[in-house]
Formats: structure tokens, C-alpha cells, sequence
């Protein structure tokens, strides 16, 4: 591992406009991602994790902080600059029956990025698309199939092919496997495992299966409300979760093996509306062990340990 | 002595398409007894929920073949009732509660109004304050808070587990003697799916129903159930009761499913333990064995003949014919 991080982000805030209202999806998230490595990034529905990324891969405007990808602050860049950089990050989404045009063959769909970034003649791209389709554990006459006609897990397999066509350095992942079955899981788990052993990519993995996190990441995030309530290795985070919400979320899922007796949730209630957010700590609300400071005042991410950090007054 | 409550033998359901005829439940049996609460398991498009519509007669009986040597509930045949009888169980005395709450509800109804309907067409009689109050308690058993603004409120300005604390306020309004949970806590966040088990726990203890949770995660059943049912391309190949579903899993596939779930403490450099392949095609469903080509364990004879159920005690059954009292070599012949 490398000390240098590939993508580093700092204070970044996004905020978007609702009626009159603005609504805070990143409240100054803060980490750094190291090449060859898996960052995770866990938290509920509506907690932000996708905006993060669409942030990052600059689908959103920040509206204040810095994106380093590879030593430069990106945040602020446009036109041939932002092209040039995307070509080394790529995303994955949730659905691959949404994100890949149905009227396109998988080998147009995966030459796509090529073309775009006007790389090989005809031939040497139909051969390159065929290198990545064997990659991800295709064969080449799955070249000629339209989207449809494949199952969930090799849809995903396509989605990859395509995000890998342009060597990237990193691969955003949001939700990848969210849409598949346990049995299917597994194997792109394992794919996405290999890719990284095989070209060092680096993976920045959103998940809400905090078991797939914890088997697959170096580092973790957990994000609620907008903010990074608690960030450090995986380890530290799922054997001495030190904030309480990360704690609840832990013992909110229901592990193999695991009884009923030691299952009472922790976490009452719902995420609040993000347009209106409790004052203090975002989690003052749900908490179980909440005090009159969390209500008054925003607790700051400390460290806790090397390299683990948590934002609550407890 | 425990009464059986449901049980379902030999069922069948098949769908006329373009394509052909696909069998989607082949041969079911499944028995659930009172105060019971069971889970049953399998991944998309294995007909776990094709089979709870086929029981609760929920198809449209134009384009597709049910058949079952019965479907019996309590002391009736299901396949037996006409359609207004059929009318008098479905929400009556068994309850449902599917996926998607906002799907679900009416959006142009208030909360209190669709817990009513319910109540006032199952339970003759009662005067409207007495309904009123009804829907006023029932509020509060599924823990919404501030019950008489709930009343009023319409489903989108409820949270996804508040309204799904509505469907399941609706299940249990005319206090069904079953309550089938098709995927309940799917569409909702861990923390919120952790307090909805926990609310489908509390009221099979508190009234008594029996529930049939259905779900593709394992996990969701194994804290809750009793008794697991893991399905498989239309069957059933698994009934294990809870405390062997983790340690003791006898079907390939319970097995390989468990083991393809990241567990705490797994060696994160070793591989997950996947399963190759996908689930068959329904449209023609395989010779024997329907797992026979993603089994690690598969022999001559999987090949042949349909694996029959074997009873490995009270409580275990398992379609597979490792369990076959002939062992080894002489059962491929």
C-alpha cells in the first residue's frame, strides 16, 4: 500500500435548493482513499452516499471543499480537463438493466468508452472488447447479446467490462450487488476481488450490507445525515464501533448464526427528513444515549484510536 | 397437541406464455400449525411468492393451471370455496402484508379509513365508535406514534416503516388466525427492517396468530422462525428447524447459500464461497434433480430421478438423495 492517497477529499459540501428550503446532502466529508485498496461507504437510505459519489465523479457541482484525484484538486476543473480525468474513474450502479442502453449490443455497449475516448481502430477495439469480456468471466459470443437477454449477474458482468475498458484507477461501486441474488452476489464479490488483485484498482464500494463491507473493504465510512459520523479500518469499525449509531446499525443486522434473545434493535424511530435536521448531533434524535449537549452542539470527528475517528460527545 | 393450522400438499401452478408453459411451483408441501411462526427462503423467481397467491387463490385462474391434492385451512378446503367464500378468508382469517407498503395502500385514503374497511367487512356489527376505537388501538399495537394524527394522515406523509406498520395494522385488524409477510422489511433500511421483525414477533405473542414470513434473506429468517422452509426452482428441498438452519444445513444448496454470505471473521483474502451457474429455466424444468448443476456434491443419479423427501427426523426433511439409506455406489445403479 501506498502512503500517497489516490483521491482525497476534504470539507466537501454539496447542498441542494428545495422550494425555499436548501437541503444538506455532504456536510463536510472528509477521507482519503489509497490506491489498491477498498474504501466502503455504509449508512442508510438518504444518508448521502450516492451524492458523494456522483460528487466525486463530478455528476454534481460541489458546493465547497476539494476532490485530490491523484494529486489534484479536481473540484473545480471543466471542460477537456474533467474528460481527461473521468477516463480514470469509473462508476457501477445499483441497476445494470438501467444503465445499459437495451437497443445496444454488449460488445457496442463495452466499445462505447473506447470510441468516446478515440482509442484503437475497429479492430484492435473489437479485439480489446473482447479481452474484457474473457476479464470478467464472459465469453466472446456473449458479445452479440442485447442487455435483455442476459441474467442480473452477467448484466453486472457487462457494466464492469464496460467501467474497466479505459483502465481506470478508480471503480466507484454504488450498491453493485444490490440488485442480485445471494447466490449471484458471491460470484461478482469474487470477480470484483480478482480485478483488484490482478490491475490494483482501487474501489470506492457503496453498500447498505454491511456484511459484503466488512469482507470486502480496508477502510470504512459510516455516513449519516450527510456527515461522516465515524471513519477508520474496517476492523476497528466492526470490532470497536466507538459511536453509537454505528453500533446500532451493527446490531440492526441480523448475523448467521445469531438468536433472537440478543436482538432487541437499538435504533428507534426514522431517519429524519434532511430538509430539517435535528440541531447538535444529527443523531440527537434517534439515540439512545443521548444528552442535553448533543442537542446544542455538533460533535467534530476526534480520533480515537490510530486512524479511528468518531464525531460524538460520549 | 398442536393443531395444524395450514397445509398444503402437491402443489402445482403453471403459467401459459408465449414461450411455453412455465412451471413455477412443482409440487409443494407445506404445513404451518397455530401460534406459529415460520420463514420461508429462496431466491428470485424460486415461486415463493407465486405459491402464497396460489393458496390465497390470488391468480388470475385464465392463464394459469393450479392443482394441489389440498390446500386446507383450519377445517376447509381452500380449492373447494367459491369465490365469495374465498372472499370471507382472504384478510378475514388470513392476513398479507407484501413488499412494497406505498403499492399497497390507497393514496387517496386516510390511514384510518383503509384500517376500517377492513375491520367493517370482516367484523359485522360493531358500532362506528367502537371501530373508531379499534382502529385507535391497533395504531398504537404497531407502535405509530400519536395514533389519532396517524388516523387522519394520508400514506405519503408516512415514513416507509410507518407505513408499513399500517399494512401490518391492516393484516391484523380482523384478527386472522394466519398472516403471510411476502418480503416485508425488503424495501426498508436495516435499522427499520431490525424494529419491524421485532413488531411481527411481538404480536404473534400477543395475539396468537401464526405468521408465514417470506423473504430472500437468510438472515431475516434465521432470528425470527422457527421453522424454515428453503425453496428452490418451484420446490421445496429443505425443512429445518431453526437451530440447525445455520449449523447443521442438510441440502447442497442451504448449504452453499449460507456459506456464500460473508460471515464475521471470514478470511478476507480467501475467496467467497459462490455458486456457479444460475437457477434452471422453469420453461424446462431440468431432469431430476433441479440443483444437480450448480451441486458440488452431484452424482449419477441426480441425473435420473427427482430426488423424493426424506424424513431425517421430527422436525428435518430434505430433497436430496445424499440422504438415501442406499449410500455410495449401489444408488447409481
Amino acid at each position: 500500500m501506498s502512503d500517497t492517497p489516490l483521491l482525497s477529499i476534504r470539507k466537501l459540501s454539496q447542498s441542494f435548493r428545495v422550494g425555499k428550503k436548501r437541503l444538506h446532502a455532504l456536510k463536510e466529508v472528509s477521507f482519503d482513499l489509497f490506491p489498491g485498496t477498498t474504501f466502503g461507504l455504509v449508512g442508510e437510505s438518504g444518508c448521502g452516499k450516492s451524492t458523494l459519489a456522483k460528487t466525486i465523479t463530478r455528476l454534481h457541482e460541489p458546493t465547497s471543499g476539494e476532490i485530490y484525484f491523484d494529486g489534484r484538486d479536481i473540484a473545480k476543473l471543466k471542460g477537456k480537463q474533467l474528460f481527461e480525468v473521468r477516463r480514470d474513474m469509473q462508476m457501477i450502479f445499483q441497476d445494470p438493466l438501467a444503465s445499459l442502453n437495451p437497443r445496444m449490443t454488449a460488445e457496442e455497449l463495452i466499445a462505447e468508452p473506447l470510441i468516446i475516448y478515440g482509442m484503437h481502430d475497429r479492430e484492435a477495439r473489437l479485439k480489446r472488447v473482447h479481452e474484457l469480456l474473457f476479464l470478467v468471466g464472459l465469453h466472446r459470443h456473449h458479445g452479440s447479446y442485447f442487455p435483455h437477454e442476459f441474467s442480473g449477474g452477467q448484466r453486472q458482468r457487462v457494466c464492469i467490462a464496460r467501467a474497466l475498458a479505459l483502465h481506470p484507477k478508480l471503480l466507484i461501486c454504488d450498491e453493485p450487488l444490490a440488485s442480485l441474488d445471494v447466490s449471484i452476489q458471491a460470484q461478482i464479490v469474487n470477480l470484483l476481488k480478482d480485478l483488484q488483485r490482478k490491475m490494483g484498482l482501487s474501489y470506492l464500494f457503496i453498500s447498505h450490507d454491511l456484511g459484503l463491507v466488512r469482507y470486502l473493504c480496508d477502510h470504512v465510512a459510516v455516513m449519516y445525515l450527510g456527515h461522516i459520523v465515524e471513519i477508520g479500518t474496517c476492523e476497528q469499525i466492526f470490532t470497536r464501533p466507538r459511536h453509537p449509531y454505528t453500533q446500532g446499525l451493527l446490531a440492526a443486522i441480523p448475523m448467521v448464526g445469531s438468536t433472537s434473545e440478543n436482538h432487541k434493535p437499538l435504533i428507534t424511530g426514522e431517519l429524519p427528513s434532511p430538509l430539517d435536521p435535528p440541531s447538535g448531533c444529527p443523531f440527537s434524535s434517534r439515540c439512545p444515549y443521548v444528552k442535553p449537549v448533543c442537542r446544542e452542539k455538533l460533535p467534530v470527528l476526534c480520533e480515537r484510536e490510530k486512524g479511528h475517528f468518531s464525531s460524538c460527545h460520549l | 397437541m398442536r393443531r395444524k393450522l395450514l397445509e398444503v400438499s402437491k402443489l402445482h401452478v403453471a403459467f401459459k406464455t408465449l414461450y411455453g408453459t412455465v412451471q413455477a411451483v412443482r409440487g409443494v408441501d407445506l404445513s404451518i400449525y397455530s401460534h406459529e411462526f415460520i420463514g420461508i427462503v429462496g431466491e428470485s423467481g424460486c415461486g415463493k411468492s407465486v405459491m402464497t397467491k396460489a393458496i390465497l387463490r390470488l391468480l388470475d385462474e385464465n392463464n394459469c393451471y393450479i392443482s394441489a391434492d389440498t390446500i386446507r385451512f383450519g377445517n376447509q378446503n381452500l380449492l373447494d370455496l367459491t369465490e365469495k367464500e374465498m372472499q370471507k378468508v382472504r384478510g378475514g382469517k388470513i392476513g398479507i402484508i407484501f413488499q412494497d407498503p406505498l403499492t399497497s395502500l390507497n393514496p387517496t385514503m386516510r390511514i384510518g379509513d383503509q384500517i376500517k374497511e377492513g375491520l367493517t367487512l370482516h367484523k359485522k356489527g360493531l358500532s362506528s365508535k367502537e371501530v373508531h376505537r379499534r382502529v385507535i388501538d391497533l395504531l398504537n399495537l404497531v407502535k405509530i406514534p400519536d395514533p389519532e394524527r396517524a388516523y387522519l394522515s394520508f400514506p405519503h406523509e408516512l415514513s416507509g416503516g410507518m407505513r408499513q406498520r399500517v399494512m401490518i395494522a391492516i393484516a391484523i385488524a380482523p384478527s386472522p388466525d394466519l398472516i403471510i409477510a411476502d418480503e416485508p422489511t425488503t424495501a426498508l433500511d436495516v435499522t427499520v427492517q431490525a424494529q419491524i421483525l421485532e413488531l411481527l414477533a411481538d404480536i404473534q405473542e400477543q395475539t396468537g396468530t401464526s405468521i408465514i414470513l417470506i423473504t430472500h434473506d437468510l438472515s431475516v429468517v434465521a432470528t425470527r422462525c422457527s421453522r424454515i422452509y428453503v425453496m428452490y426452482a418451484g420446490q421445496i428441498v429443505e425443512k429445518v428447524p431453526q437451530k440447525n438452519l445455520f449449523s447443521a444445513p442438510a441440502h447442497p444448496y442451504t448449504r452453499a447459500l449460507i456459506d456464500s454470505i460473508p460471515h464475521a471473521g471470514i478470511d478476507k483474502t480467501a475467496h467467497l464461497n459462490s455458486i456457479p451457474g444460475k437457477p434452471p429455466n422453469l420453461l424446462k424444468p431440468p431432469q431430476g434433480c433441479a440443483f444437480k448443476k450448480r451441486c458440488g456434491k452431484a452424482m449419477r443419479i441426480c441425473s435420473g430421478g427427482s430426488p423424493p423427501q426424506f424424513d431425517l427426523n421430527d422436525e428435518s426433511r430434505v430433497a436430496c438423495w445424499l440422504y438415501d439409506a442406499r449410500r455410495g455406489e449401489d444408488i447409481n445403479e
